[in-house]
């Protein structure tokens, strides 16, 4: 275990060129914070020859430049960063956050180093306290509505109810790996042994692991076998009248429509 | 059977209307009209048809208050 920070080193290249890195993006910043080459060499402490190659650089990224040269002027003329050029620093930034963020995972050293984990890490996050990565096993077209069944694990199989258009728009197909994601609060929970005769779609037994009361809210997570686990947000007098305590075995249900679909 | 939910309304089916994945069914509680969206797999499978007697079940963070 380290406690140095592990940080990732981005650079972009086209062809065999010299790549683009973070000094250069900060060259382009400083062109765009000064609208000149020569003062941007200076804020940067590189020579304007140093500069002019470094820019060139930059251009030769982008299929339209990334700085435009304004000839004549006052000064000798000024420079200006194109919009190409201003969302290539956007866009380097957040690739470069992103990308520090998964190397974070190295040194973390309670975080297996995989892959897959590093990968999702670049992604979008949720605030959605239940993602589960599944399996497309079924797919049941209507006009507008599609019904997708869910592989969870060998015990849970999930519904799904999403439009048409995001049916087609993520690709969705048989097979396909999918995260399934519910929002806590979209959680309701029963007691008793049968499954509960209701409309929900998706009716999943486990035992609670944990209960963390609020003054109004309670969050309860069920532990519902193969590691997997289930947070639900109730409120306290639900969970008082269910009897919820760490040990109860309970049963979550939520509708199909409240499946939020994502891929990769 | 116990549920969290805090609303729990005692009601009777007065329409079931089916379409190729989702079902409208509405329940007449003292009065007044619940609807809801269900699969039609759900219809299917607790065999609902007009007059039933049923619960309309929601759950307090889903209400949206008007005034």
């Amino acid at each position: 275990m380290t406690d140095s920070k592990v940080e990732a080193i981005l650079a972009l290249r086209g062809g065999s060129r010299s790549p683009v890195g973070r000094d250069r993006i900060a060259l382009l910043e400083a062109v765009d914070n000064h609208g000149s080459i020569t003062r941007a060499a200076q804020a940067v402490g590189l020579s304007y020859k140093a500069a002019w190659d470094a820019l060139n650089a930059v251009n030769n990224l982008l299929p339209r430049p990334a700085v435009a040269a304004q000839t004549g002027g006052r000064n000798g003329g000024g420079a200006v960063v194109t919009e190409d050029g201003k969302a290539l620093i956007t866009a380097f930034h957040l690739l470069e956050e992103r990308l520090s963020r998964a190397a974070a995972l190295f040194s973390e050293g309670n975080t297996p180093i995989d892959p897959i984990i590093l990968l999702r890490s670049l992604g979008m996050k949720t605030s959605a306290r239940n993602a589960f990565r599944c399996t497309v096993t079924e797919i049941r077209q209507g006009r507008v509505n599609a019904e997708v069944i869910l592989h969870l694990n060998d015990t849970v199989t999930l519904a799904a109810t999403v439009t048409e258009e995001s049916l087609r728009d993520l690709g969705i197909a048989v097979g396909q790996s999918v995260t399934a994601l519910v929002k806590a609060s979209f959680v309701m929970l029963a007691t008793g042994k049968a499954c509960p005769p209701v409309s929900a779609r998706n009716r999943i037994s486990g035992t609670v692991a944990h209960r963390e009361d609020g003054p109004v809210s309670c969050e309860i997570t069920l532990d519902i076998g193969g590691g997997k686990v289930l947070t639900s947000m109730v409120t306290r007098d639900g969970a008082d009248e269910l009897g919820l305590q760490p040990g109860t075995s309970a049963w979550a249900l939520f509708k199909a429509s409240h499946v939020i679909l994502a891929v990769e | 059977m116990k549920l969290s939910a805090r609303n729990n309304l005692k009601g009777k089916v007065v329409a079931i209307d089916k379409g190729q994945i989702v079902a409208k069914v509405k329940v007449d509680i003292g009065g007044q009209t619940i609807t809801s969206l269900v699969s039609n797999e759900a219809v299917d499978d607790l065999a609902l048809k007009i007059g039933d007697d049923v619960h309309a079940i929601i759950k307090s963070s889903e209400v949206i208050i008007g005034k």
